[in-house]
């Protein structure tokens, strides 16, 4: 590691450049809660160390004239927490990105190296994907949107190309009546790998949900965007019927592995109690309880 | 927190403590001595496989490397670590002397094959990368099936696996069983667990060529245990060797066995002429650090048909690791159990087989309890069972059971001497705490709101202070099993006790202070406390097994009574009057009767001291006192746990809620010290019964090597732990206290058990620890666990 540079660029084309010059050898550091602990078991050993943490762009909150937020890929979950607004309008992604890492690390890290991190345990990525949350990503052939879901590629991989940085994440307007969660299971209260991990948005009109989309974490080489259960949810007044079906959808999507941390059969099930779970918290929210 | 107690007393209570909170202390980490090298351990990634060559050439040309220690060369200087068990015991043991660094074969993944000392641990880590290993790998035994089944690998070829095997009986088992209404059996098994002190181990050692003499400071809780064990792997005399504890943080029993890595840095400063450091990482204080429990049991109960216990057989097989860890061996495990399976139960019969078996994983060693946990686990587990099949409250079941006052001293199944208690009262004084009717009917409204509560309890003993008796019993002849200690009162009258038992945390200064204070009658200020250092304290086995107040404690009350006798002798030599008509009371010595004379300590200590003094025949000059103690008996102390627990319905996790404890250590000297290892020895007891677990597959990898994988309790993972103390006196104990060290370990898993299948009305075949959600699971599913 003696041979190891670490820049901190101002701008973006600056850190881009960097990046792509380096050809697969600079690493991105953000709050660098995960990359220093992968560099101390040496598990990486990067050439080069971006740090993205000086870029404004990536470290601002902005609430959008149309309701919705542009939140930077290096915003450290604390800033989020302390924001006026944001975890009014998304509680259960707050919370989600809340439960990455203790206290302290969360003054570091982030929610966009959560995902660049490629964990299929991630836990802010099941709520951003069920938030519909879109990430920006800037490269030497330019800025590009990708959809959250179709960030991870598998365990510790992502689709972004040679040279691209997750700039930030476009979270849309919330209709009125919509609420989220986020929930996952753990062996303790806190401080672990989640087992599972649900997150579920909803919109409610009138007690029937009009709008749904559900993330699953730990239950496949990526985290998924569960597109049966949300149908099973819409057009429901989320009665039990409705509730066992989107919970069934969840089981049937899962395809995790069996290891220490929790067997196939377990996860499976958990799933499927997580979604229930969490979609009750979601419409509590959406009626405003 | 701390009821009853003002804030003065609280204040008073840690006044040791306030400094190490506030960074004060100075642990083998924060030594640093000039010159000062830094080891770095090359280590098999192998469970079992043949060393083929080791090439440390590439390492010795690494920046800052000053040596390379590795292969056959240091083996022919460095006598193995061999732990001995009396050969006429009971028993059948064969010994595995233990290599310090292997040369010829690993037997576990982390044995040492190389060490490299360098000018910084950075330097050191990275040459021991370019160490080159040849192995040729064999098969493992990863666990006792793999390492019992026909044709399994040897770890120490030849002659199977088994190590030690004992058995204890009492009574016609045969008979009781065949006869009896009730039998009910199960079986348990407990994980592979390992205490994880804030500090893991660490040594700093330097040779003093002028005085010829090896200074050697470890984070140690055996210090003269440790210089001896040294003294014969290095072939050096022990009295050449000072071993010193500094403030050591939190042990548990881990840091009561010789490491490798202790004799590797003694034989290196000694070759080297330079002092040499190794602190231990977290991940190697995972994976090569002595590891704990790992016991797999298959018992049976036999009651009648009003709950009335009858009897108890039950066979234990314990997965020691590779090698017998010096001084305990691998009988430690299987021993102790046979002697906390009987708990405070009076059985007609008892047949217990303990079997440790060698495995390719780490050594096994002490963890809090040894032993004693799986002892309620078991019993109390089968209670519980017995209750539920006759329908009779658990609680009631133990009330017709449990051992009377008027029935001690009892001789129990196993052959241990229970000295004293009331295990009714204690049981009781739980139950009225708890308001135990009121946890039903919480029990009762939950359970129509679709939740699941669970009530556990466990009534257990503890064995403390074991004395040269318990370990003569078990054969263990490398503990010498008593404590010493000695006060010196300086010629203005300042007192000085050292005492043989060292502090890894839990506060024996201000116990030791406070014991002498009372005892003397004067203030616990005027007392300074000598402990960890070989040159300064007198010979003793260390703090382990609940002894420090017993044993070191019960050493330091016989000197202190030695001393009174001396002053005495001295006032009445002054006084020129017979040495019965003057008695040591409140710091002085008094002349009994009317109007009677009075010395102070320090002025009798200014006549000890003085030229001037015509001292009585027979009393030597100066003012020092030393005093060797062996307990009468080892004191067993008692308690009671009871736990509401919930369970959630869907996903088997387990939250408690509530905890109380009723416990009897007799007479308290420090309140706060003995809640504090209550409390403490609860949260590791609810890591055992919930969370942790020291996983090996099949090829003998291990896979817990970060606290991300062996998980432990948190602060969330703890409930407020109420406690109730009881108070009998052991009359066998020189203060009549009894150890509570272990106690909360203890009771805790067993408690935790009991709530949970109380929770789900569940008796499943197999109760296997952590109970984690997806076991409990499985039990509400009815499903058994295939890894049981």
């Amino acid at each position: 590691m003696s041979d190891m540079r670490y820049v901190v660029p101002r701008t973006l084309d600056e850190a881009v450049g960097a990046f792509a010059e380096a050809k697969g050898a600079a690493r991105i550091l953000a709050g660098g809660t995960d990359l220093l602990v992968q560099m101390r078991a040496g598990a990486v050993r990067p050439g080069l160390v971006i740090d993205i943490k000086k870029i404004a762009e990536l470290t601002g909150i902005e609430e959008t004239a149309d309701g919705g937020f542009r939140i930077g890929g290096a915003v450290a979950g604390a800033r989020l927490a302390e924001h006026p607004r944001f975890g009014k309008v998304w509680p259960g992604l707050l919370e989600a990105i809340n439960l990455i890492g203790s206290t302290q690390v969360q003054g570091r890290a982030s929610a966009g190296g959560n995902l660049c991190n490629g964990s299929p345990a991630a836990d802010s990525v099941p709520a951003m994907v069920a938030a519909g949350a879109v990430a920006t990503l800037q490269g030497p052939k330019g800025r590009r949107e990708m959809p959250v879901e179709d960030v991870p590629a598998g365990p510790g991989r992502t689709n972004l190309q040679p040279g691209e940085i997750l700039v930030g994440f476009i979270l849309p307007p919330r209709p009125l009546g919509s609420g989220d969660a986020y929930l996952r299971m753990i062996p303790r209260t806190e401080m672990d790998i989640a087992v599972v991990g649900c997150g579920v948005n909803l919109t409610l009109k009138d007690g029937v949900c009009t709008a749904a989309r559900v993330g699953l974490g730990a239950v496949a080489p990526t985290v998924l965007r569960v597109d049966a259960a949300a149908k099973a949810l819409i057009g429901s007044r989320l009665d039990a019927a409705a509730l066992d079906a989107a919970a069934a959808a969840c089981r049937a999507a899962c395809h995790p592995i069996d290891d220490k941390r929790g067997t196939i059969a377990y996860r499976t099930e958990v799933a499927g109690v997580l979604l229930k779970r969490a979609a009750g918290i979601a419409a509590d929210r959406a009626k405003g309880a | 927190m701390n009821r009853g107690h003002n804030r003065a007393a609280v204040l008073e209570a840690h006044a040791e403590h306030l400094p190490l909170l506030r960074g004060l202390g100075r642990y083998v980490g924060d030594l640093t001595l000039p010159g000062m090298l830094h080891v770095a351990f090359v280590r098999s990634p192998h469970a079992h496989a043949k060393i083929r060559a080791i090439d440390v050439a590439a390492a010795r040309g690494c920046p800052g490397v000053v040596d390379v220690l590795g292969g056959a060369g240091l083996a022919e200087r460095l006598a193995p670590i061999r732990a001995r068990l009396d050969p006429d015991g009971d028993y059948d043991y064969r010994e595995t002397p233990w290599p310090a660094m292997a040369h010829e074969r690993v037997r576990y993944v982390g044995e040492i094959v190389a060490a490299v000392i360098a000018a910084d641990r950075y330097k050191a880590e990275d040459a021991a990368a370019a160490v080159a290993v040849d192995y040729e790998p064999l098969a493992a035994a990863s666990d006792v099936a793999a390492a019992l089944r026909d044709g399994a690998p040897e770890v120490h070829a030849p002659g199977g696996n088994v190590l030690f095997r004992v058995r204890k009986q009492s009574g016609d088992a045969g008979a009781c069983f065949a006869d009896a209404p009730l039998r009910l059996s199960a079986r348990f098994k407990h994980p592979r667990v390992a205490g994880m002190s804030m500090e893991g181990c660490g040594v700093l050692a330097r040779y003093d060529a002028v005085a010829d003499e090896l200074v050697f400071w470890s984070s140690t809780q055996i210090p003269h245990l440790l210089r001896d064990g040294l003294s014969r792997c290095l072939g050096m005399p022990a009295e050449r060797i000072r071993v010193i504890a500094p403030e050591v943080g939190g042990a548990f029993g881990i840091k009561m066995q010789l490491f490798p890595e202790e004799v590797i840095l003694a034989y290196a400063a000694r070759q080297l002429g330079r002092p040499v450091k190794w602190i231990q990482d977290r991940s190697e204080h995972l994976i090569a650090s002595f590891h704990a429990r790992d016991v797999t049991v298959e018992a049976e109960i036999a009651a009648d048909g009003e709950g009335r216990l009858l009897g108890l057989r039950a066979k234990a097989w314990c997965d020691v690791g590779a090698y017998s860890a010096f001084p305990l061996t691998c009988a430690l495990e299987p021993h102790t159990i046979a002697t906390a399976l009987p708990g405070p139960y009076r059985w007609d019969c008892f047949d217990y087989e303990g079997y440790a078996v060698a495995t390719n994983k780490y050594p096994g060693g002490a963890y809090r309890g040894v032993g004693f946990p799986i002892g309620p686990l078991v019993t109390e587990t089968l209670i519980d069972r017995v209750a539920r099949k006759l329908d009779c409250d658990p609680i009631e079941i133990r009330r017709r059971n449990l051992l009377r006052p008027d029935d001690m001293p009892f001789s129990s199944a196993s052959g241990a001497v229970y000295d004293s208690g009331d295990y009714p009262a204690l049981l009781q004084a739980a139950v009225d705490r708890a308001d135990y009717a009121t946890w039903r009917e919480e029990q009762k409204q939950a359970a129509q709101a679709g939740r699941r509560l669970g009530i556990g309890v466990a009534c257990f003993v503890e064995a403390s202070g074991m004395n040269r008796r318990v370990y003569r019993g078990r054969g263990m002849m490398e503990i010498p099993a008593f404590e010493s200690a000695l006060i010196r009162v300086s010629p203005g009258g300042d007192i000085f006790a050292a005492v043989s038992t060292p502090s890894q945390g839990q506060g024996q200064r201000t116990t030791f202070r406070r014991l002498l204070s009372e005892r003397l009658g004067v203030a616990p200020d005027a007392i300074a406390i000598g402990l960890g250092d070989t040159a300064v304290a007198p010979y003793g086995a260390g703090t382990f097994g609940s002894r420090s107040v017993v044993s070191g404690g019960g050493a330091l009350l016989a000197a202190a009574g030695k001393l009174c006798d001396r002053l005495c002798v001295l006032a009445a030599a002054r006084w020129a009057v017979p040495v019965a008509s003057v008695a040591f009371a409140d710091g002085g010595v008094q002349e009994i009767g009317q109007g009677g004379r009075r010395l102070s300590l320090a002025e009798l200590a200014g006549l000890a001291y003085s030229a001037r003094t015509d001292l009585p025949d027979g009393v030597e000059p100066g003012l020092e006192v030393r005093v060797a103690h062996d307990p009468k008996a080892a004191p067993f102390s008692a308690a009671a746990h009871l736990v509401l627990v919930e369970v959630d319905p869907r996903t088997g996790q387990v939250a408690i809620r509530r905890y109380v404890v009723a416990e009897d250590c007799g007479p308290i000297v420090n309140p706060a010290a003995v809640d504090g290892q209550v409390r403490g020895g609860i949260a590791q007891g609810i890591g055992c019964a919930l969370y942790e677990d020291i996983v090996y597959d099949a090829e003998g990898q291990h896979l817990s090597a970060t606290l991300q994988d062996y998980l432990v309790p948190g602060a969330g993972e703890v409930p407020e732990i109420d406690i109730v103390h009881q108070v009998t006196p052991s009359p066998f104990t020189e203060g009549g206290h009894k150890g509570v060290g272990e106690s909360g370990t203890i009771g805790a898993p067993a408690a935790i058990v009991s709530a949970v299948m109380d929770a789900l009305r569940a008796d499943p075949p197999r109760i296997i620890l952590p109970l984690s959600p997806q076991r409990v699971h499985d039990v509400m599913e009815g499903r058994a666990d295939e890894r049981a």
